[in-house]
């Protein structure tokens, strides 16, 4: 009973603070987005991204995805490993260290879907680019396995370009996952767009 | 659908860091050291984001309602943490999931916090400091050295949850100097 | 000319453990390899086996016990195995083991490296 009355008390006082959010800008949807998040999502994190990131947020996932055979948990491991230093390495969206280290920002996010996991990775990039990205992608998604291991081998031989290092992630993520690489690039300004790759893993590898 | 996921985080204005997991000390302590290092170029203003940090992540860890087990095996507590980015200020939220009868204490301090100046602020969080552990009232000097830290009130909300549990949220401003 | 002994390290970057021997020829990568200047780590093996090759001349067996590598990394493991291909081509007695974990997709990756180096590669399959 005296909980009730509390409860009602503090259900008008919720309203009250819901209402007067400081700049308007306040408590937005956090629920939303956590519930969002919860839905299907084990593990989420967007900002800087360095090794210590990686490390945690790797260890994470390994941690969360716990319905997948050992198979599946090194696919993601490695698919892992790929995507997050894309973004760490090619984000147009970053910030330094105190030691004046840039570091790339963007999101890393794993979720659950039925029968399998998704791995998705976001980040800002610009346009110009992001177009030999997008057209490798394509090139990647319209190759059957052996034509795919053959464009690996012809990627691996063309010199040292740190860009070109990206690129053969790609492939090897697509290798890794048996699965397309689900791409989408949104505009964000004139010159910059939000980049996304989400990757499924089946959570039953033979 | 998952693409969704990541649009989601970046339509979520001025995101700086968000992390949804469990919050173990592993977790906690690389958030933090990211939070530190990189948040602003105002070592003040990070390392007071970094003590709020500090102190509603923990919360998150013990008290969440929802819980996992960490790599050692440990219960640890999941929800989610963001830092937004504005103009003149940083917002850092926190939320998770608990019960009415858990977080009715908690709100309940909030508001206490809130109605009291800095130097009562300062009075309280002494007296809090020397109640023996355990006793009714104390503990939670957290949420008074939050509201210190930041020089701001907190700000609380609570969503009930369609599963009858609910979602409990604490913001708090940090201003820019 | 000296060993070289470098301890596997697996902290936010992972480094090899690596063994190469002057005086047996025999040379080992293990573990896991992602680390923070991939080219200079592996430029200092690769260094290595030019000397011995040009100053040992003495057969090289190469045993390669990856189980993760970056793809960073397996460009400079392709660096290794063209000068090893090389030596053989000059004469050089060579050996080259991989040991994989047993997947096709293993598999995939150590026959590609074949195809792209064109040196015969032992293919050691290990259980996981």
């Amino acid at each position: 009973m005296h909980k009730n009355k509390k409860c009602t008390k503090f259900a008008k006082n919720i309203k009250r603070i819901g209402m007067e959010k400081l700049d308007g800008k306040y408590d937005f949807s956090l629920y939303e987005y956590h519930n969002l998040l919860q839905q299907n999502i084990l593990v989420s994190y967007k900002g800087p991204i360095d090794e210590r990131i990686m490390n945690v947020i790797g260890d994470n996932i390994e941690l969360v995805t716990n319905d997948g055979n050992d198979k599946a948990k090194s696919k993601i491991f490695k698919i892992f490993m790929e995507l997050a230093q894309n973004v760490w390495l090619y984000s147009a969206e970053s910030c330094k260290t105190a030691s004046g280290r840039k570091l790339g920002m963007g999101t890393l996010v794993i979720g659950e879907f039925g029968d399998s996991y998704t791995f998705v990775t976001g980040n800002v990039v610009r346009n110009s680019d992001i177009e030999p990205v997008i057209e490798k992608c394509e090139i990647i998604n319209s190759l059957d396995r052996d034509s795919l291991r053959e464009y690996r081998r012809e990627q691996r031989r063309l010199g040292g370009d740190k860009k070109n290092s990206g690129n053969i992630g790609l492939i090897q993520v697509a290798l890794t996952a048996e699965s397309p690489l689900d791409i989408e690039l949104t505009p964000v300004s004139d010159d910059e767009s939000f980049f996304s790759v989400a990757v499924k893993i089946k959570k039953t590898v033979n | 659908m998952e693409s969704a996921v990541t649009e989601k985080h970046r339509m979520v204005d001025n995101i700086a860091i968000s992390y949804t997991g469990i919050f173990d000390t592993e977790i906690l302590s690389v958030l933090a050291k990211e939070i530190e290092g990189t948040l602003s170029p105002d070592d003040k203003v990070n390392k007071k984001v970094f003590k709020i940090f500090i102190e509603l992540a923990q919360n998150i860890a013990f008290y969440s309602l929802e819980r996992e087990a960490n790599a050692e095996g440990n219960d640890t507590g999941v929800g989610t943490m963001i830092i937004r980015n504005f103009d003149d200020h940083y917002v850092f939220s926190t939320g998770n999931k608990t019960t009415m009868e858990n977080i009715i204490p908690v709100m309940e301090k909030c508001d206490n916090i809130n109605s009291m100046s800095r130097e009562k602020l300062r009075e309280y969080r002494r007296l809090q400091r020397n109640m023996p552990a355990g006793e009714k009232g104390g503990g939670n000097i957290g949420l008074i050295q939050v509201a210190l830290t930041a020089s701001n009130p907190l700000e609380y909300s609570l969503i009930k949850c369609p599963d009858g549990t609910y979602f409990y949220i604490v913001s708090v401003r940090i201003d820019k100097e | 000319m000296e060993d070289i002994h470098i301890e596997g390290v697996h902290e936010a970057f992972f480094t090899p453990t690596v063994n190469f021997e002057v005086a047996t020829g025999h040379c080992e990568i293990s573990g896991e390899s992602y680390l923070e200047e991939t080219s200079k780590f592996y430029a200092r093996l690769i260094e290595w086996m030019k000397k011995y090759i040009a100053e040992v001349k003495g057969p090289l067996t190469f045993d390669f016990k990856l189980s993760y590598f970056n793809t960073s990394s397996s460009k400079c493991l392709v660096d290794i195995l063209d000068v090893l291909k090389k030596y053989q081509n000059d004469g050089g007695k060579i050996e080259v083991n991989w040991y994989y974990d047993d997947t096709e997709e293993e598999l995939e990756e150590v026959e590609d490296f074949i195809l792209e180096t064109g040196l015969d590669i032992n293919k050691i399959p290990i259980e996981i």
